[in-house]
């Protein structure tokens, strides 16, 4: 008798205590966000990379437009006598030449800077 | 022609019977029905979203980003004072922030959420009540410093809980 009464109070628990689990006081629910950074574009510019111009025939004075992402550092642009000076990074640039060959240098030298000539006549 | 008395008896019961089974005019069972409303809390997601690649950076931005708003939520409770929380599997790199933000209707959005730390829930959803949410709008946003060189695709898994 004692036996039948406890397997009775067993089964009542484990109803009630099912019966509690099914009260959810919360729910949830996951995503998966997937990201990465790959700069697609204009190629890297290496520490010293020059840019020749002598294939085509420039008009003088023609423009070199420098824009870049360039942190802490500054471009230097060389190739010209005239011009030989240190230009702040994302300027217009001036020069006089016809037929020269631009180099482009990062100072300090940065591998992972991306930079953008544009030459107008 | 009078019949016997025997005959005369069984004749009055097959004429009578009938009408005695057919007189119940009631029956009754009783039975007991018991009934409740446990609290229901449900939230559902319509699936991931989209890829958040950075692929260009404007001149001179210091921090630059993408964003996806093309997944929704679903959301329905039977309880006052709920809230969303939102958590992060494992930190963002150095360097990237990953935010959300849920919009909603019967609730109020804390906005754009900063989770790139979030291993512990954070609240983007609150003051929601009983009722529900439907086809709400999931906004992810990851952004990252410009300093910051390629990374390759990465993954985190976003859990956003309706809790009180």
């Amino acid at each position: 008798m004692k036996l039948t009464v406890t397997i009775a109070l067993v089964v009542v628990l484990l109803v009630f205590c099912a019966g509690e689990s099914c009260a959810q006081t919360s729910s949830s629910a996951t995503q998966t966000v997937t990201f990465g950074v790959r700069i697609v574009g204009a190629e890297p510019l290496s520490a010293s990379q020059s840019v020749a111009l002598s294939d085509s025939y420039i008009e003088s004075p023609f423009k070199v437009t420098v824009g870049t992402d360039l942190k802490g550092g500054e471009i230097v642009a060389l190739g010209l006598p005239a011009v030989r000076k240190k230009h702040t990074t994302s300027r217009n640039l001036l020069f006089d030449g016809r037929n020269v060959a631009l180099a482009i240098k990062t100072y300090p030298p940065q591998t992972s800077a991306r930079s953008v000539l544009t030459i107008t006549e | 022609m009078i019949a016997n008395p025997p005959t005369r008896l069984i004749v009055c019961v097959a004429l009578f019977l009938p009408i005695v089974v057919f007189a119940q005019t009631g029956s009754s069972v009783v039975q007991n029905l018991t009934v409740e409303v446990r609290p229901i809390t449900k939230i559902a997601v319509s699936g991931n979203p989209g890829a958040l690649f950075i692929t260009d950076a404007p001149y001179g931005a210091d921090v630059v980003s993408v964003s996806d708003n093309r997944s929704r939520y679903s959301m329905v409770t039977n309880m006052d004072n709920m809230k969303i929380v939102a958590s992060i599997s494992h930190e963002m790199p150095v360097g990237t922030k990953l935010m959300v933000k849920l919009e909603s209707s019967s609730g109020l959005s804390n906005g754009v959420v900063d989770i790139s730390s979030a291993r512990a829930p954070v609240e983007v959803v609150t003051g929601l009540g009983r009722g529900s949410d439907l086809n709400q709008a999931i906004t992810y946003t990851f952004a990252a410093n410009t300093s910051v060189g390629s990374i390759s695709a990465d993954s985190r898994v976003v859990t956003l809980t309706l809790t009180n």
